[in-house]
């Protein structure tokens, strides 16, 4: 399975730990597994369990943060997920999820917006929003 | 010029399109969830496009093979989506197009529809959309319009066809979907029922020879996708089977023989590999025609049906230099008909075409590249071998067409 990772240029989860997986307080969920992180960073899974909408905010294709969730939680690149969502929104069967210019401004956005979802470094979450570990 | 794409016989598709927006502007407040304004989910984006198109001797999407090359390819969308309550969605785009002689401006209802996501939960979901919906055929046919989402200018011909398009856009009816997760894979499940638009001419002369005085009418059709994507997308492989249905009705002024019904039964086969860098993408389809009931002025000729089935595939490789420049390199074949792969297709026996309208074998060299996230430039040059996918207006003495020919295009998009 290394082998598999170093070809495709994969990390390890194990490099992720600096960044990690944000809510707002009122989702319930505790933990969740990395293809329904998929799912929804993908836009293709649009509420929780208990029917509340799901709000994705994301930083921007370009961002290192960014780039560095995709490979390290997600594990897939960020043109994928681009591709992705260029797929919904154009056909109508899904939307685009809510692009901020920072971290900051995301960790904000996700401790106002019941229901919301992101990711952060580890350094810079507050008591405003819960971690949502991997499964 | 623009028209509205709508013959009058789609009337009704027409309509069931303006009932869908009115549906979707007259949505109670009440049903709006307390803390979220329903305007707070509204999204609109868009895009327009457009080529330039300059080939050695066979014309495609305008006179491209003129010194001045050819400007008309363009192609412009505007979509909204908004989530009135937490598992609804409604979606519409439209889209205007400019494409040679075969179309010569259009703009249309593109989808509409409701999305009902009945059941979600941690491994799938299921739901339905009600409405105009996008035929889910192979990879790209989704959003086979916009730019931005394909790997080239031209989609690989052999498969997503630009002669004869419209029966693969959209359908009226409804659509099933689902999806099922695992701990690394995803299946994914699409089938729509309902009536495929046929508003095209380029699409009356591929059936009939020729335009024709009658009209086209979609039949209840079927045409249902599954994918399956291990790794979040880093591999995918799909498979779409359909069963498309229209007939033809005549009038007294239609003396030339014509095809009172008409079905197409394509199966396709999808594989996909997305590396950081590499991508390498395949298809392979059998396309089946049925040919019935031909007629005279309306009046059976007691022929045999007639049917034979084509084949196309393609393979295609990315790869990306930086985030921003990604090359392309692809070879692409189309036979349309397996049993006579290099003449004596329909076309050639029954309609005075050349062998070589029989089938195209194109090599693709492309560069993309992605200035902003907004803008984008793309260029390709294509060396054909053989006319099987040429836009018979573009060419309209298809004797007089070159059988190895070449296309150089460029493009600009903008997004938003």
């Amino acid at each position: 399975m290394t082998i598999l990772w170093l070809l495709f240029g994969l990390g390890d989860s194990a490099a992720a730990l600096d960044l990690a997986v944000i809510v707002h307080p009122s989702v319930k969920q505790s933990e969740i597994r990395r293809n329904t992180l998929r799912a929804i960073f993908g836009m293709r899974m649009r509420v929780w369990s208990d029917d509340t909408p799901i709000k994705v905010f994301v930083l921007p294709d370009g961002d290192a943060n960014h780039a560095h969730f995709c490979k390290d939680v997600l594990q897939v690149f960020p043109h994928q997920l681009r591709r992705a969502w260029d797929r919904g929104v154009y056909s109508g069967t899904g939307q685009a999820p809510t692009q901020v210019a920072s971290e900051a401004e995301l960790v904000a956005l996700v401790s106002e917006t019941p229901g919301a979802i992101g990711y952060s470094m580890r350094s810079s979450i507050d008591d405003q929003v819960d971690e949502l570990p991997l499964q | 010029m623009i028209k509205w794409t709508s013959c009058p016989s789609s009337n009704a598709s027409r309509n069931r399109g303006a009932m869908l927006i009115a549906l979707l502007l007259l949505l109670p407040e009440s049903r709006v969830s307390a803390d979220q304004g329903i305007w707070d989910t509204a999204q609109v984006h868009g895009f327009i496009s457009q080529s330039w198109l300059k080939s050695g001797e066979n014309n495609f999407f305008g006179n491209s093979s003129r010194s001045g090359g050819s400007w008309e390819f363009s192609e412009f969308g505007l979509n909204g989506s908004i989530r009135p309550i937490a598992n609804v969605q409604l979606s519409g785009q439209v889209i205007g197009r400019r494409a040679g002689e075969s179309d010569p401006g259009s703009v249309g209802l593109d989808y509409a529809f409701a999305d009902w996501n009945m059941l979600s939960t941690e491994t799938g979901f299921f739901g339905t959309r009600f409405g105009r919906v996008k035929i889910p055929l192979a990879f790209y046919n989704d959003t086979r319009d916009v730019a931005f989402t394909r790997p080239s200018i031209l989609l690989p011909q052999s498969i997503y066809f630009d002669a004869a398009r419209a029966l693969a856009l959209s359908s009226d009816g409804v659509q099933f979907y689902g999806e099922a997760r695992s701990e690394d894979s995803t299946l994914t499940l699409q089938t729509n029922i309902g009536y495929p638009r046929v508003e095209d001419e380029e699409l009356e002369i591929a059936i009939h020879g020729r335009e024709v005085p009658g009209t086209m009418d979609s039949q209840l059709s079927f045409l249902a996708r599954g994918i399956y994507d291990y790794l979040g997308g880093q591999w995918r492989f799909g498979a779409t089977y359909g069963n498309v249905h229209a007939k033809y009705e005549a009038k007294p002024t239609d003396i030339l023989p014509s095809v009172g019904d008409f079905r197409f039964k394509p199966l396709v086969l999808s594989g996909q590999f997305n590396g950081e860098r590499v991508g390498i993408t395949a298809e392979y389809a059998l396309r089946r025609t049925e040919l019935e009931d031909f007629m005279i002025g309306g009046i059976d000729l007691g022929l045999p049906p007639v049917e034979f089935t084509g084949v196309s595939y393609y393979i295609q490789g990315t790869y990306r230099f930086s985030p921003q420049v990604e090359g392309l390199l692809r070879y692409d074949v189309l036979h349309i008909d397996r049993k006579n792969r290099h003449g004596g297709c329909l076309l050639e026996t029954n309609l005075g075409f050349p062998d070589h309208a029989c089938y195209a074998k194109d090599w693709t060299f492309g560069l993309t590249w992605n200035v902003t996230p907004k803008v984008m430039l793309r260029g390709e040059y294509h060396m054909v071998n053989g006319t099987g996918w040429l836009t018979r207006k573009d060419n309209p003495r298809p004797t007089e067409t070159e059988k190895n020919w070449n296309l150089f295009a460029i493009e600009a998009s903008f997004r938003f």
